[in-house]
């Protein structure tokens, strides 16, 4: 019988010994890779198109409202800065709904989470990275529109510097209640990816629990008089007294309740005016629950799966 | 480091999942070097490998790898590079951009040096500019081993087959 006998080659390993930015620069990288996921940056026409036409869709009432006020001088009143969140919550949250499980259902289905997880980087780390770039479109998004909202506005304004002075609480409360819309809608749509691995699952569950919790919302504060079309005149709300506390069953509305405190709103834009019956605190309450145990779940979940 | 000091030393290690025992009160100490570790189907070497590399917890017993404990201790991964069979890439990225972003996680910086070093020691600096999804099986676990073990790790790392 003969020996067999290896031979080992030794092709130049060289390891690295030069400087280290610590965990922060990993964070960074997953944080960057979520950002161009997301947008389809770096990737082909197919991957961009979605993102794109979504965001259109979403900066697409801004432009309009900004270029009716500035055509008409101002003469025609359009709706303010509350009511622009509620007009995009729509499509953000489609928006959200479809893009953001791409950030994390393909690492799971085609097993690339474990690269990260042979990486200096925590599970923490790779959800919070994730969470913050797509929390930073949303964020940019929300805010861009309010930007050219806000700009169509001040020009249309007879005296520009007037209109600012006597709105300047508007930039502060864009800010806040943009915060408060992008953290809910960054939140719910990730929760819900990590129990599933297919997007197509996710946005399905997604839009579900938005129409659902919406008809609910609809069913259980319905006026008793049919004649009345909608809630801001007399209501007598089917459920009695309940029914306010019934109009927060509705998620689309958990941001908007809280947009409307911020924006001090009693009338423009408000979705549900019925919950302004309830201590301001519930609303803020509600939001700050829902968000807070939807991260919870997710960071849990993530987890258990990495256990 | 010293031939006293093992790369990876593990402890009275046993891992069951349910009722089933996958690895029964292994113990080893391993050297600086090469080694490999066989065995038939079933015998475990993956659930050893996945503890070794911090990926699987013990059910009992201890590893330790360079020092440190490999489970729950991301700081370990500055200093080994993991390359496991199962682990996929993004077809999207080209090979040089998949070992950059993978630099990019190991905290290098800067990274353009490392990197040509890596894809050059796997031999593919002519394909590093295509998509990884278009790379045949052998280029892309060439490609993965680059990322894995090539440009940030010390030279301690793992394969995991």
């Amino acid at each position: 019988m003969t020996q067999r006998t290896g031979e080992l080659f030794d092709l130049g390993y060289q390891h690295y010994d030069g400087p280290r930015e610590g965990r922060m620069r990993a964070r960074k990288a997953v944080f960057f890779d979520g950002f161009r996921t997301t947008l389809g940056l770096g990737r082909g026409a197919v991957a961009k198109a979605l993102p794109m036409l979504l965001f259109g869709a979403a900066m697409a009432p801004a432009v309009i409202l900004a270029l009716i006020a500035s055509l008409t001088d101002g003469l025609l009143e359009i709706p303010g800065h509350p009511l622009y969140y509620e007009i995009v919550s729509t499509v953000l949250l489609i928006f959200a709904a479809i893009i953001a499980p791409e950030l994390l259902c393909p690492d799971r289905r085609n097993g690339v989470i474990s690269l990260y997880l042979v990486r200096p980087l925590s599970i923490t780390d790779y959800l919070a990275a994730r969470w913050l770039a797509f929390f930073a479109i949303t964020l940019l998004l929300v805010y861009s529109g309010q930007i050219v909202l806000l700009a169509g506005l001040v020009l249309s304004a007879a005296d520009p510097l007037d209109y600012l002075q006597e709105n300047w609480l508007d930039i502060p409360r864009i800010l806040a209640a943009g915060f408060v819309l992008a953290a809910f809608i960054t939140t719910l749509p990730l929760a819900v990816s990590a129990f599933t691995d297919r997007r197509a699952i996710t946005a399905a569950v997604v839009i579900d629990i938005f129409i659902i919790s919406a008809l609910a919302d609809e069913i259980l504060t319905e006026c008793d008089n049919h004649g009345d079309s909608g809630r801001s005149g007399e209501c007598d709300p089917i459920t009695g007294d309940a029914a306010k506390w019934f109009a927060l069953v509705g998620v689309a509305g958990v941001p908007g309740n809280v947009n409307q405190i911020i924006f001090n709103a009693d009338g423009e834009g408000q979705r549900n005016p019925i919950t302004s019956e309830l201590p301001k605190i519930v609303p803020i309450g509600w939001y700050l629950i829902l968000t807070g145990g939807l991260g919870g779940a997710l960071w849990l979940r993530y987890r258990r799966i990495t256990a | 480091m010293s031939s006293q000091s093992p790369a990876i030393d593990v402890k009275g290690v046993s891992k069951w999942f349910g009722s089933v025992v996958a690895v029964n009160d292994v113990s080893f100490q391993v050297q600086p070097g090469i080694t490999g570790l066989l065995g038939p189907n079933g015998a475990g070497k993956s659930t050893i490998l996945h503890m070794l590399t911090g990926k699987a917890s013990c059910s009992e017993g201890e590893v330790t790898v360079l020092g440190q404990p490999a489970r729950g201790n991301p700081e370990i991964y500055w200093s080994i590079g993991v390359m496991s069979e199962h682990e996929a890439v993004y077809g999207f990225y080209s090979g040089r951009e998949f070992v950059e972003f993978t630099a990019r996680l190991h905290g290098l910086d800067p990274i353009a040096g490392p990197v040509d070093r890596a894809i050059g020691l796997v031999g593919l600096e002519d394909a590093q500019h295509r998509k990884l999804g278009g790379y045949s099986r052998d280029m892309r676990q060439r490609m993965r081993l680059a990322a894995g073990g090539g440009p940030g790790a010390r030279p301690a790392g793992f394969g995991i087959g």
